[in-house]
């Protein structure tokens, strides 16, 4: 997932820095949990109106909790069911952990995340009262492979209102889905994750 | 806000909705239920704004002025030690996102000591709505003319609406996209 992002960046931007091209960063560094701290810090780069395809303006570091408090309602509703929430915290922080493992420079600038659906949507300031109870009350859980390895949790948008089936052992959650499965399925927040990434388990840091 | 203007807002937007109503052959159904419209006028949701700087201050007496489609201002208050002011406002649907859920939209304005002012278009009424406005230092090197910026419209509300108009127009899907779970964008082309 890492190298289609990189490969969508790429053919956004005319120019790279070789730090850009994939392999060369942390090529013999197997990420765990077990070696490896939940990041105090994330590194943001800012487009403008969250636009994927505008040219960074800055990049912002930001507290790694309050990062996910700014992703979480911005790519899930903070209407939604608890659980669906809880899922969608779990994955929001895998996918800013990870690639705070795995930097990217581009035109001079080096994050490890931008503002944009190119990686997760931020908007600082915009955590609400649901989203931010759902980042704290996992914020000590981790889904990962039995080896711990720190991967990426990827999720789209889906078909809104339906279960979205296709998702389902993909390794990609469908957050539509995820509302399905909280809200009529009554899943909890790890039977949820499951259902859509595979070979993974619950593990408290 | 005086009892006297909460009930000449809701006069207006209640016009508002029926002027629509009459000019829209799709929402002619609204003439017929009256009670909805009514509920939909008296309904409220709290929307809180928070007014930050570019280096992530927050901004202490920004004032934040709420003003609805007709042009009225709905509210204006100052912003907390926190740069947040919140404001009930009333939901008078965007039959534009219906598709996805109910929500209003109202533009605001925030102005503050020190920095440009910012307008922000189509910022969302809704339940758990939250409106950052990030604002810019007054510099002697910039026209510090005022700044532009969308509202807070959430992703999904967003997929919704395009989905809600390029069903109604009867658009095919382009093809598939690789890496994507069943999912392609809209076509310009009908069915």
């Amino acid at each position: 997932m890492a190298n289609r992002k990189r490969a969508m960046l790429l053919m956004s931007m005319p120019v790279l820095s070789l730090a850009f091209l994939p392999g060369r960063a942390h090529a013999q560094t197997v990420n765990t949990i077990y070696n490896t701290a939940v990041p105090s810090m994330i590194r943001v780069a800012i487009r403008p109106l969250n636009n994927p395809r505008g040219p960074i303006l800055w990049v912002q570091t930001v507290g790694f909790q309050n990062y996910c408090e700014d992703v979480l309602p911005n790519e899930w509703m903070p209407s939604w069911d608890a659980e669906t929430l809880r899922a969608g915290a779990v994955a929001v922080k895998m996918f800013g952990w990870y690639h705070t493992l795995h930097p990217v420079t581009m035109d001079g600038w080096t994050f490890d995340v931008d503002n944009t659906t190119n990686f997760q949507e931020y908007n600082y300031q915009s955590g609400t009262y649901p989203t931010d109870t759902a980042i704290r009350d996992t914020w000590r859980t981790v889904y990962v492979p039995s080896t711990g390895e720190i991967t990426e949790l990827d999720y789209r948008a889906g078909i809104a209102n339906e279960v979205n089936w296709p998702f389902l052992g993909t390794n990609i959650m469908s957050q539509w889905g995820s509302q399905y499965w909280g809200s009529v399925g009554r899943l909890t927040y790890p039977s949820i994750l499951a259902m859509y990434y595979t070979g993974r388990q619950i593990r408290g840091i | 806000m005086h009892q006297k203007e909460h009930v000449e807002v809701a006069a207006l937007n209640l016009r508002s909705v029926l002027l629509r109503s009459v000019t829209s052959a799709a929402t002619l159904g609204l003439l017929l239920q009256p009670t909805a419209v009514y509920a939909q006028q008296h309904h409220t949701e709290q929307i809180e704004f928070r007014v930050a700087a570019a280096n992530l201050q927050n901004i202490r007496d920004a004032r934040v002025i709420v003003i609805d489609d007709r042009g009225n201002v709905l509210g204006s208050g100052l912003t907390n030690g926190a740069g947040i002011w919140s404001i009930a406002l009333p939901l008078h649907v965007d039959p534009r996102f219906a598709e996805a859920r109910s929500i209003g939209t109202v533009t605001a304005i925030a102005i503050a000591n020190g920095y440009n002012e910012q307008a922000v278009f189509e910022v969302p009424v809704s339940s758990h709505s939250v409106q950052p406005i990030i604002l810019y230092p007054i510099s002697s090197e910039h026209r510090n003319e005022p700044t532009i910026s969308l509202g807070n419209i959430h992703r999904h509300d967003v997929i919704g609406m395009i989905n809600h108009y390029a069903k109604k127009l009867n658009l095919k899907r382009q093809p598939s996209v690789a890496n994507e779970v069943d999912y392609a964008p809209w076509s310009p082309y009908q069915n």
